[in-house]
């Protein structure tokens, strides 16, 4: 849960690209054919199954059981993706790093505080899936946010640099009226 | 010709139905885990109903299907 300030409002709210997801994806394929792939070897060596029970029966079993543990690795690391987000909101970016169930970051960056915030899109699947990276520079030269493998990485950077300009105007409209009453 | 290789396997039916309990048990930790992060870090309610209803249907479908599977196995 992230916690707002009072009035605080959510711009957009950021994903990584779902190309992230191919992997595990494939890990979780692999889980799933891993038993078929085994079964299919021991049944061409000449072994005799000696079981009190039906054979097809506990080779069943032991796959549902497989895959229920596969089901609940896969939700895990779609929570993992789900939660691993950005979030712009009129005065802040706020990051927020899910690492499996049981460890999360949440770091946020106040808008008067950057400088520069860059979009980088770089290669073919990049282009034509539309996602990239993000660099938040701050006047602290050495923080700098990195937001890797972000969908619409430009509208993203569109929607900051909207706010770093609206905070900066309210910022410059605030210290008007200080300056012109000093002599 | 080859002598097949025999595998004496002496697994009783009791002991599938101790290996459903044992599933069920993490299937019910997991659910409590997963059902927690949905619903108190923020996955939105469209989301979050289309997750939970996979899940669950998915899960106990698995859960079922390992029953039968111990059921057949013992008759």
């Amino acid at each position: 849960m992230i916690t707002l300030e009072p009035g605080e409002e959510v711009a957009l709210e950021v994903r990584r690209h779902w190309i992230v997801l191919v992997l595990p994806g494939l890990f979780i394929g692999v889980l799933l054919f891993l038993p078929i792939f085994a079964y299919a070897v021991v049944s061409n060596l000449s072994v005799a199954w000696e079981l009190p029970g039906n054979a097809s029966a506990l080779a069943l079993y032991l796959y549902a059981g497989w895959v229920l543990f596969a089901w609940i690795v896969g939700f895990v690391m779609w929570i993992d993706y789900y939660l691993d987000m950005w979030v712009v909101t009129d005065r802040r970016l706020i990051d927020v790093d899910q690492k499996g169930l049981f460890h999360r970051e949440v770091s946020s960056l106040r808008f008067e505080k950057v400088q520069e915030v860059t979009a980088e899109i770089n290669g073919i699947l990049a282009t034509y899936l539309g996602f990239g990276i993000i660099r938040v520079q701050t006047a602290a030269e050495e923080t700098e946010f990195v937001i890797t493998n972000v969908s619409e990485p430009q509208k993203m950077v569109d929607a900051i640099n909207a706010r770093i300009g609206h905070v900066a105007r309210n910022q410059i409209a605030a210290a008007a009226p200080l300056s012109a009453s000093q002599p | 010709m080859k002598e097949p290789i025999v595998v004496n396997l002496p697994i009783p039916a009791s002991g599938l139905w101790l290996g459903l309990l044992a599933m069920a048990v993490i299937f019910t930790v997991a659910s409590i885990f997963i059902s927690h992060h949905w619903s108190y870090y923020g996955v939105s309610n469209t989301n979050r109903d289309f997750a939970t209803a996979l899940y669950y249907v998915g899960g106990i479908a698995l859960l079922v299907g390992m029953g039968l599977s111990a059921a057949a196995y013992g008759a």
